[in-house]
């Protein structure tokens, strides 16, 4: 089987395009889905009454659905009550839902990994409780979240594709669009499956030399 | 007298380090021979090789005349024949102690169960531990548990047992059943080839020591020769070493003001 | 004319209670071939050949670098084109998870194998156990307490990856949904229940694995 290599080149200005979208859409919801699993983790940690149940249930409603189903809630279903919402905005927000509460998980876990004992011997130097938060748990519990965290965040990465669904243009949407139109499939997938093993292969690899480095149990996804 | 075990011109490495060199050793059926030697000498690997659980790069391996360093060795066949008791033990944590002594039987021997049975339970009650038939690894203690794994290993009726370092791992008040049990088939003419630190019971059992250092064997002979009048500076050093407590000058009273 | 909220969705019932069928059928097979592969892989990880350990990490990687949602595409347009093979997309769905879950379950297996002492593989070599029987009577065994909770998590999460087999034209639970929201209008009340439907399933799959991992965690 040839490749029409003249084609492929032809589409590749669209594709740098779509990568740059799949980008975009991913680290955003990387930065949000951190900041909101911050906020979470620390009504987690601090027991901040009633929030903290509701930290909990949301973390199980969001882990336990499809982002398929999320999005199209988001996106055809809010509609009807009056928010008119663009598929790159419905995407950013569902993705924010999702990987706020897989990110809590991570970073809840990783507080409860630091070791009791470091916590009896800080006391036992004197510390107060607000001085272990700050100098004995979170350190720690940051440095044992992060292979997982990672490993999150190239996940959110490897969703963005799902989101095509809701005609965001990242690589998979752009990829389906031509094949529509130019019946190309073969070069098309090949051209898609080239960009994912450039994109994700080298995180992941990356990853493992991370968990290597920190020789931690994992958490999270 | 043709030997049951022959080791001759035996060689292995790790990667670029040969750890047994040139090793000679005939085992006659029915001697209990005990290695000893310093950490690291290769007496463990020595036993390993006679299993197949380490596999030898040169030389010569022979039990009852055939040759085991030969690509067409069945292994399965021969770790029927030989035993191995392990410092760990290493009894299966999932069955219970007669499900233990009768996986190799049934399953590798495909004897009948009856009769399997009959032995585990005869085995078990030699070595006092019929009450424990029913009960799990994890509800008996060390010396239980390896009393156990050598009933479990005599239980494939074999020809040669191997113990490595088998009381390393015991609360000092467990080795004695163990070595008890070791005695007792010392006794009844089963060969044995044990490794191990425990010199008072190595004089007392063996038949000949073999002392190894740095992959050779130094020197061989009886017992009561090897311990009291060591031919090898080396093995006399390491003898040394082992009446260093029993030597050492008592800390005088001090001064209390 | 339904006039409440419970009426249509009563009404509403039997259409997706197919799609809800073929969801279920869809993840329970994709399940079924994810652990018979999973086991495999893992036994096979571990029995210490170069080359065999070569090949199922190309497996891993290829499933770990492509998103699932891609491989869907791939094979659903692929395998026409290169195999002139034209399967149903119930089955490219099937295949695809049941691949995807056996690299996940796999690495599950094949990292509780690994935590087992390396003395209870030389203890069953020892017996005289060919390496069939020491996997199944001896290892395998063993590490199962240690597989569970993680394969059950993997579970939940093929469960809702095969909300993606819409895309590729399934007529599966979601698929059933959206004919009625051409029908009635009512997407807040069916999304929901999809929403809701897809929670009762897998939430209390999350809860045992939970409730496992604590009760069968080793010191």
């Amino acid at each position: 089987m040839t490749l029409d290599t003249a084609f492929i080149l032809t589409t590749l200005p669209a594709f740098l395009k779509a990568v740059g979208v799949t980008l975009q859409v991913g680290l955003i919801a990387i930065v949000t889905s951190l900041l909101v699993a911050l906020v979470n983790a620390t009504l987690l940690v601090l027991r901040t009454p009633y929030l903290w149940r509701l930290v909990k249930a949301y973390v199980e409603l969001a882990r336990n659905t499809p982002l398929l189903i999320q999005l199209f809630f988001v996106y055809f279903a809010l509609p009807s009550l009056g928010l008119k919402i663009s598929g790159f905005a419905a995407a950013i927000i569902t993705m924010t839902f999702m990987g706020g509460a897989y990110l809590t998980e991570v970073l809840r876990a990783g507080v409860e990994a630091v070791p009791r004992a470091q916590l009896e011997s800080g006391r036992s130097i004197g510390l107060s409780e607000g001085q272990l938060l700050r100098h004995v748990v979170l350190p720690q519990a940051g440095i044992l979240s992060l292979p997982a965290l990672f490993a999150n965040f190239i996940f959110l990465l490897k969703e963005t594709t799902v989101v095509s669904a809701v005609a965001v243009p990242e690589i998979l949407y752009t990829t389906k669009n031509y094949i529509a139109l130019y019946y190309k499939t073969y070069e098309m997938l090949t051209v898609l499956t080239l960009l994912c093993v450039l994109l994700f292969l080298p995180l992941s690899l990356l990853l493992r030399h991370v968990e290597r480095r920190l020789q931690h149990a994992q958490f999270g996804v | 007298m043709s030997a049951l075990i022959e080791f001759q011109g035996f060689n292995k490495f790790f990667g670029e380090q040969q750890v047994l060199k040139d090793v000679d050793l005939k085992v006659a059926a029915g001697e209990v021979v005990v290695i000893l030697g310093p950490s690291g000498c290769g007496k463990s690997t020595l036993l390993r090789c006679l299993n197949g659980l380490e596999q030898a790069h040169g030389g010569h391996l022979r039990l009852a005349g055939q040759e085991l360093l030969d690509p067409r060795t069945d292994w399965r066949e021969i770790r029927q024949r030989v035993g191995m008791v392990f410092q760990s033990y290493h009894l299966f944590g999932h069955m219970s102690v007669i499900d233990n002594l009768l996986l190799g039987p049934l399953k590798v021997q495909k004897r009948e169960r009856a009769e399997a049975l009959a032995q585990a339970e005869a085995l078990l009650a030699r070595v006092g531990l019929l009450d424990k038939r029913d009960a799990f690894p994890r509800q008996l203690s060390g010396g239980q548990q390896q009393r156990i794994a050598i009933v479990r290993s005599l239980c494939m009726n074999p020809e040669v047992m191997l113990f490595d370092e088998v009381t390393a791992a015991l609360d000092p008040e467990m080795v004695k059943e163990v070595l008890q049990v070791i005695q007792g088939l010392a006794r009844d003419g089963m060969t044995l080839l044990i490794v191990t630190h425990e010199m008072a019971f190595a004089r007392a059992v063996a038949d000949r020591i073999v002392f190894m250092e740095a992959g050779r064997i130094l020197e061989q002979g009886d017992p009561e020769s090897f311990f009291t009048q060591p031919r090898t500076a080396r093995a006399q050093q390491f003898l040394e070493k082992f009446s260093f407590v029993e030597s050492l000058p008592k800390t005088l009273h001090k001064e209390l003001s | 004319m339904p006039s409440s909220a419970s009426e249509l969705l009563l009404q509403a019932l039997p259409q997706l209670a197919g799609g809800a069928a073929q969801t279920l059928a869809i993840s329970l097979l994709g399940i079924l071939f994810a652990t018979l592969g999973g086991v495999l892989y893992g036994v096979l990880a571990t029995l210490g050949n170069r080359a065999l350990n070569i090949t199922l990490q190309v497996y891993l990687e290829l499933f770990r670098a492509i998103p699932v949602l891609v491989w869907l595409y791939l094979v659903f347009f692929g395998l026409p084109i290169f195999f002139a093979l034209s399967i149903p997309s119930f089955w490219c769905a099937v295949l695809v998870l049941g691949l995807w879950g056996a690299s996940e379950v796999g690495e599950v297996v094949r990292g509780a194998l690994r935590s087992l002492p390396r003395g209870q593989r030389e203890a069953g070599l020892s017996i005289g156990l060919a390496g069939w029987q020491l996997y199944g009577y001896v290892l395998l065994p063993q590490a199962l307490k240690r597989m569970t909770p993680p394969t059950i998590n993997i579970y939940t999460r093929i469960i809702k990856t095969s909300s993606l087999a819409v895309l590729i034209g399934v007529v599966e639970v979601i698929k059933a949904g959206q004919q009625i929201i051409e029908r009635t209008y009512e997407s807040v009340l069916i999304y929901g229940a999809l929403f809701l439907f897809f929670f009762i399933v897998c939430y209390p799959l999350s809860a045992a694995s939970r409730v496992l991992e604590r009760r069968w965690a080793h010191s």
